[in-house]
């Protein structure tokens, strides 16, 4: 028996802005006025989190701000889907090692390795969105983290759907995050930032709900240019918050209704 | 009420640090042979860790990644391959490929090519390609459980009858000069340069971390009904899937082990089964000092019996993204010949892991053995516990 999944809350950050001043047209860049600590994120933990990183972490506190009522539902009903890409932000942490070693890499073990951070792995896992947002907000349900490029946060969205449906949990918070500006080289085009998260819950009949049958990209905004993992997510939330229903491409809306 | 759709396994592929192939791993698993050695394939004299347990295969990084995941995609499909097309989708557990050494001492930027190559989907994308699935594609990317939740997927989306075939599975490489460093420095490596062999011993109170392995493993998944009717040889049924968070700190999982607790009930719940239905655990097993007191605390909190537990990680170290679903076609081949296989290096149990029931020497169950259940907990906090059960009463087994 499939429950009835509805919105319960939403967050968007992007180059038009963050929440509602997010929905302007849609612009390469990255998010204007982003401070990550006036976003809930833990100082403590922003040494070990990159760009995408902290936009995620903040990208799940305020969907979760959004809603209310979330906190009755018990940890292990909570779950949290992510579409993630790996985090090249730690490659920053070698620059002092890599120059240490005078352009030799048969000097990087014994010159350059002494200089790498203790937790410069840990700052490039591509889950620590998942991670840091999990800790924060006691999510211990079903989870997952894909990366699949622009699709990422497309599965995310989808699988948290059917987790609330299929009544794996009760709360679901599902969305992606990335940060491709400075990769624009990389990529050969124009590229942006971003995250956005919907809090999902089981609902009743007529609900505005969503999923997919096939994660598809059919409804992503060219306007950002490379959005990454956070390119679906953005473009659901940003549908969602204008019309309150969400028909992006190839994306359905009421499909459990 | 309409019934949930049985999911089989009907073929599985691995290659893996004890050997290229399902039965050369399987028989050195059984024998406790080791398949960790000094470091082969760069120069690790300067480094702070000179060993790992890694692939008879030459290359390294991205390619060999690639290579790896169709070495044991092929052999998986050595008796035939699945209908291309939207039916078939494809479901990997996969993180990024490190960039070799020399890129990052290189004045010019990556190719789009190059990047492209290491990202975590590349090899999901490859395999479909390889078979024209059309269904379904994902990557599975948190850490050590990425190719356990990947199998769950893969399991849901049949039952769901988004697809009637999934290829689940899981690639990595470890043995890389970014890795050894990285996890050196969160001291999650074991350090006996003296004596690798010794060096991964699961659950032994002088165990002082894990060992960096890679490998790949492929199952191919189906909806019973439709295995039956091409005549498919089931291998074994995988009748549950348990997912959950720790919620906790990013390299560290709770002391008293509730978070791999709730997947493994998780997973019976989902398959109909109580605790004294499983017949061996597979443990997770780093051979690190806190997972193997957590997971022991887990399994504890679950198992008011004991059960037969041992980690193959002894044998052939940590796969990492791999793990899961290589260590799943274990339980699956324990189930096919009634063996269960050892710990190697386990001399001393941690009394502190409690009084688990350690396979130290391959076990005959003689037809006993019908349920296996088997764990993966990674950096991040995600748990994955998958339960197979024999394929008896799921049709033709082999």
């Amino acid at each position: 028996m499939q429950r009835h999944v509805k919105i319960i809350g939403a967050s968007v950050f992007c180059p038009a802005g963050i929440g509602i001043f997010g929905l302007g047209p849609p612009e390469p860049g990255g998010v204007p006025g982003f401070d990550p600590i006036a976003c809930g994120v833990p100082r403590k933990h922003l040494k070990t989190m990159t760009r995408a990183v902290q936009l995620g972490v903040a990208g799940v506190n305020a969907a979760l701000a959004s809603a209310s009522g979330w906190e009755a539902i018990g940890p292990e009903r909570r779950g949290l889907f992510v579409g993630a890409s790996p985090q090249a932000g730690d490659a920053e942490d070698l620059a002092a090692a890599l120059k240490a070693c005078g352009g030799d890499p048969g000097k990087f073990a014994r010159e350059g390795v002494p200089l790498i951070p203790p937790l410069w792995l840990v700052k490039g896992l591509s889950n620590n969105v998942l991670g840091y947002a999990s800790a924060q907000h006691d999510l211990r349900g079903d989870n997952g983290n894909w990366c699949d490029g622009p699709l990422g946060g497309a599965i995310a969205l989808a699988q948290a759907v059917h987790a609330i449906a299929e009544g794996r949990v009760d709360l679901a918070i599902a969305g992606g995050a990335d940060s491709l500006v400075g990769a624009e080289a990389v990529v050969d085009g124009p590229c942006a930032e971003g995250a956005a998260f919907v809090v999902l819950a089981a609902g009743e009949r007529g609900d505005s709900v969503v999923t997919a049958g096939i994660p598809t990209d059919d409804g992503l905004e060219e306007g950002f240019g490379q959005l990454g993992s956070a390119a679906v997510p953005v473009a659901w939330v940003r549908a969602w918050l204008k019309d309150r229903k969400v028909d992006v491409g190839g994306v359905r809306a009421n499909w459990y209704s | 009420m309409t019934e949930r759709r049985r999911v089989v396994v009907t073929a599985i592929g691995m290659v893996t640090p004890l050997g290229v192939g399902v039965e050369a791993t399987w028989r050195a698993t059984l024998r406790a042979d080791n398949g960790v050695r000094p470091v082969q394939r760069f120069d690790a004299s300067d480094y702070p860790v000179r060993f790992a347990a890694e692939v008879a295969v030459p290359g390294s990084g991205a390619p060999l990644k690639q290579t790896l995941a169709l070495m044991a995609l092929d052999e998986a499909l050595a008796g035939g391959a699945p209908a291309a097309g939207s039916r078939l989708g494809v479901c990997l557990g996969s993180e990024a490929a490190r960039p070799p050494l020399e890129w990052l001492f290189r004045s010019e930027a990556p190719k789009v090519s190059e990047i492209a190559a290491l990202a975590p989907d590349a090899p999901t994308r490859l395999v479909a390609a390889r078979l024209g699935a059309t269904g379904p594609r994902s990557t599975v990317s948190t850490a050590c459980t990425s190719s356990s939740q990947a199998i769950g997927e893969a399991v849901l989306r049949i039952r769901r009858g988004e697809v009637d075939t999934m290829i689940a599975g899981g690639v990595d490489v470890l043995s890389e000069p970014l890795m050894v460093v990285g996890f050196s420095k969160l001291g999650a490596l074991s350090t006996r340069n003296d004596a690798p062999e010794l060096a991964s011993r699961p659950f032994d109170a002088h165990r002082d971390g894990f060992v960096l392995g890679e490998g790949a493993g492929m199952l191919v998944l189906e909806e019973r009904e439709h295995a039956l009717r091409r005549g498919a040889p089931i291998l074994a049924e995988v009748t549950g899937y348990g997912c959950s968070c720790n919620a906790w700190r990013i390299t560290d999982s709770p002391p008293d082990g509730r978070g791999a607790a709730a997947a493994m009930l998780d997973a019976l719940h989902d398959a109909g089964l109580t605790p004294a239905d499983i017949g061996y655990i597979n443990a997770h097993g780093t051979s690190t000092p806190q997972n193997d007191y957590s997971e022991s605390q887990a399994i504890h909190r679950v198992f008011a019996s004991p059960v037969p537990v041992s980690s193959t990680k002894g044998q052939m170290g940590h796969l990492v993204a791999a793990c899961g679903a290589v260590e799943a076609i274990l339980c699956v081949l324990a189930l096919r010949d009634q063996q269960l296989p050892p710990t190697r290096n386990l001399v001393d149990p941690d009394p502190a892991c409690g009084d688990l029931d350690h396979v130290r020497i391959a076990r005959a169950t003689h037809g006993a053995l019908k349920h296996t259940l088997t764990n993966a907990f990674g950096f991040g906090g995600s748990n994955g516990s998958l339960v197979f059960s024999s394929a008896e009463g799921s049709g033709q087994p082999r």
